[in-house]
């Protein structure tokens, strides 16, 4: 099968050229990770090479990839041509059947036209997945009626007009959207009329003066649902998300504001992350983050970002909502939030899994110790069985809440400690300290990685 | 206990590996299947090159079975580390096999005819970044390609695929 190199180097014989050996089919594949433009240039290398390209069956056209791109702003007429005609002769060249993945990265396009042929192009050789960032193009209907399309990605600003079914792109699992200052046709529509959509990724960049946008997701198959806000400018402007998915397994939301979330139906094992920055703080309003919080608490599954926490600490201080459905909670927690953690904890009566992961930027506060309770939080003495604290430094406050879990977690199975760097020595040192904590289960295991 | 194959290198050495590890790849799992593998399982990769393929499958079976073990215990922020370490990994698989590109192309062959469609991407994704944006004297320099074009032909093909070709 294979040859190997043993005495072929002796002295200067010529080496020998062991990638030309290889199959089409291999070649094929190793071009197919590469832009068209360098996967086209492989022709010149020799006759072997001359026309392996044209059984590629993904296609991934970027016009930055020249020089003329980075000397002006924007192509030339003249550039922007010739990127044009070189994506037409390779889709008049190539010979795959079937195409597996076009993308196409275009600052500007003379030709709208040229778009739609493309695409016509591609969909006639049923393409599997599409990935457009274009400029301000609106995208042809035969791509919102095609049957072969299973992945999309838009990163651009697009018009599109909803078939007058209501159903548009028929076989997409997943999209992926990034928008600029979105239009209400599209974020009212779109996301609830693909049909058989799993995973949907928004990505929104809005400028403070932009209308109120709404978005709106109601889809019974949706399994995983990404949202990420970005807002431009010092104001913030509205935006309200309304959310029916009841089969939905993972949602995480970034968003500075968490203006103003509806969150219906959840199953009750969808994992729920947040993860939102301080620098949005001053436009929370606390009765639309409880309203939130209730939405999104009905879960199993909280995983909150130490920003979160601080977020919602400031917000909420003692106001905290209780979660009676979580039963595993993340959480990366600041500085500020670790002497409180056994405070939080009381919101989570019937938690079993514990995780949660030192955040010190500050670590100063900490000379305040650990909060301790007059009473020890219910879950737990009567739920938790798990915890798990991850980048462990051996530090004091570490091991008052390790000592403080262990006393009291009468139902304990494992206390998990995953180690930060540290040397052999210092682990074994504290390995020891922690076997010898008292515990208040007979029956739980320690694991020191 | 954990089920264990014999596999035979083409030179005749023999490795002990687990029927996990193994049945990524495809041909052996078919061979498993069709009950063809009983004894040594015979295959036409060099012991050296069969070395290298256990250690890819092995490092990939680690991490599949920790994440089966413990389904939503803690999973994200493991997994999140556990992909860092995946990566580095990976980058020292890839920096060996940059450095000597015999043992890159035996493991190419190899992953092909063993059916490994993770391997084989893996190492298609290697040598497609060691081409990205290399002149073409680069590329056959890199690999020993000859041109056997004349300038005429060279000119032809330049003229025919124009963008291609700048810079």
């Amino acid at each position: 099968m294979d040859r190997e190199s043993s005495g072929r180097k002796v002295g200067n014989e010529v080496k020998e050229d062991r990638i030309s050996g290889l199959s089409d089919s291999i070649l094929c594949h190793i071009l197919s990770f590469l832009p068209t433009k360098y996967a086209v240039a492989t022709s010149i290398l020799s006759s072997r090479w001359k026309l392996v390209w044209t059984s590629i069956a993904n296609f991934d056209f970027d016009d930055r990839l020249c020089l003329e791109y980075s000397r002006t702003e924007d192509l030339t007429n003249d550039a922007s041509t010739k990127f044009e005609n070189f994506v037409n002769r390779v889709l008049v060249l190539s010979n795959s059947v079937n195409i597996n993945k076009f993308t196409l990265t275009c600052c500007k396009l003379r030709y709208p036209a040229c778009l739609n042929s493309w695409l016509f192009t591609a969909i006639m050789r049923n393409v599997r997945e599409i990935q457009l960032d274009l400029y301000d193009v609106e995208l042809p209907e035969c791509l919102c009626t095609c049957k072969t399309l299973e992945v999309l990605s838009l990163r651009s600003i697009f018009v599109i007009k909803i078939p007058s079914s209501g159903m548009c792109f028929p076989s997409v699992k997943i999209l992926f959207v990034e928008l600029l200052s979105p239009k209400n046709s599209v974020t009212e529509k779109l996301f609830s009329s693909c049909p058989v959509l799993e995973e949907l990724t928004i990505i929104a960049h809005f400028d403070c003066h932009d209308p109120v946008t709404n978005f709106l997701i109601l889809s019974s198959t949706l399994k995983t649902l990404t949202i990420g806000i970005n807002v431009q400018g010092s104001i913030y402007n509205r935006h309200n998300f309304m959310i029916s998915a009841p089969n939905l397994k993972c949602l995480y939301i970034q968003d500075d504001t968490l203006l103003s979330y509806t969150v219906d139906e959840l199953h009750p094992s969808c994992e729920v992350m947040i993860d939102i920055f301080r620098k949005g703080l001053e436009y929370f309003s606390t009765p639309n983050i409880q309203q939130f919080l209730r939405g999104v608490g009905k879960t199993k599954i909280l995983d909150l970002s130490a920003n979160t926490m601080m977020a919602l600490e400031i917000i909420l201080t003692k106001d905290w909502p209780t979660f009676p459905s979580v039963t595993l909670l993340e959480v990366d927690v600041g500085s500020s939030l670790w002497r409180l953690l056994l405070v939080l904890l009381d919101r989570f009566p019937n938690l079993e899994v514990f995780i949660f992961q030192k955040e010190l930027r500050e670590p100063a506060i900490l000379e305040h110790g650990l909060y301790r309770p007059l009473c020890v939080p219910s879950c737990l003495l009567s739920n938790v069985k798990n915890i798990e604290m991850c980048k462990f430094t051996g530090e004091k406050e570490e091991l008052d809440l390790i000592e403080y879990c262990l006393k009291n977690g009468e139902v304990l199975e494992t206390m998990r400690v995953v180690s930060g760097k540290m040397t052999l020595q210092k682990k074994l040192k504290l390995c020891q300290k922690l076997l010898s904590l008292e515990r208040g289960s007979k029956t739980c295991k320690i694991e020191f990685l | 206990m954990a089920i264990m194959y014999a596999l035979k290198s083409s030179d005749n050495e023999i490795f002990e590996v687990e029927q996990k590890v193994i049945e990524q790849s495809e041909t052996i799992k078919k061979m498993i299947e069709d009950g063809a593998a009983t004894g040594e399982i015979p295959l036409q990769v060099s012991s050296k090159t069969l070395a290298k393929v256990l250690e890819w499958c092995k490092q990939r079976q680690h991490k599949t079975v920790e994440n089966e073990n413990d389904d939503n215990k803690g999973k994200r922020k493991k997994e999140r580390d556990e992909d860092d370490d995946i990566k580095e990994w990976e980058n020292k698989f890839s920096d060996e096999l940059k450095a000597d590109k015999d043992v890159l192309f035996d493991l190419l062959l190899a992953s092909n005819y063993l059916d490994l469609p993770a391997l084989l991407s893996f190492l298609c994704q290697l040598v497609a970044d060691m081409v990205a944006g290399k002149m073409p004297e680069e590329i056959r320099r890199m690999f020993n390609i000859e041109n056997d074009f004349t300038p005429e032909e060279e000119k032809a093909i330049t003229a025919e695929h124009g963008w291609a070709f700048q810079p």
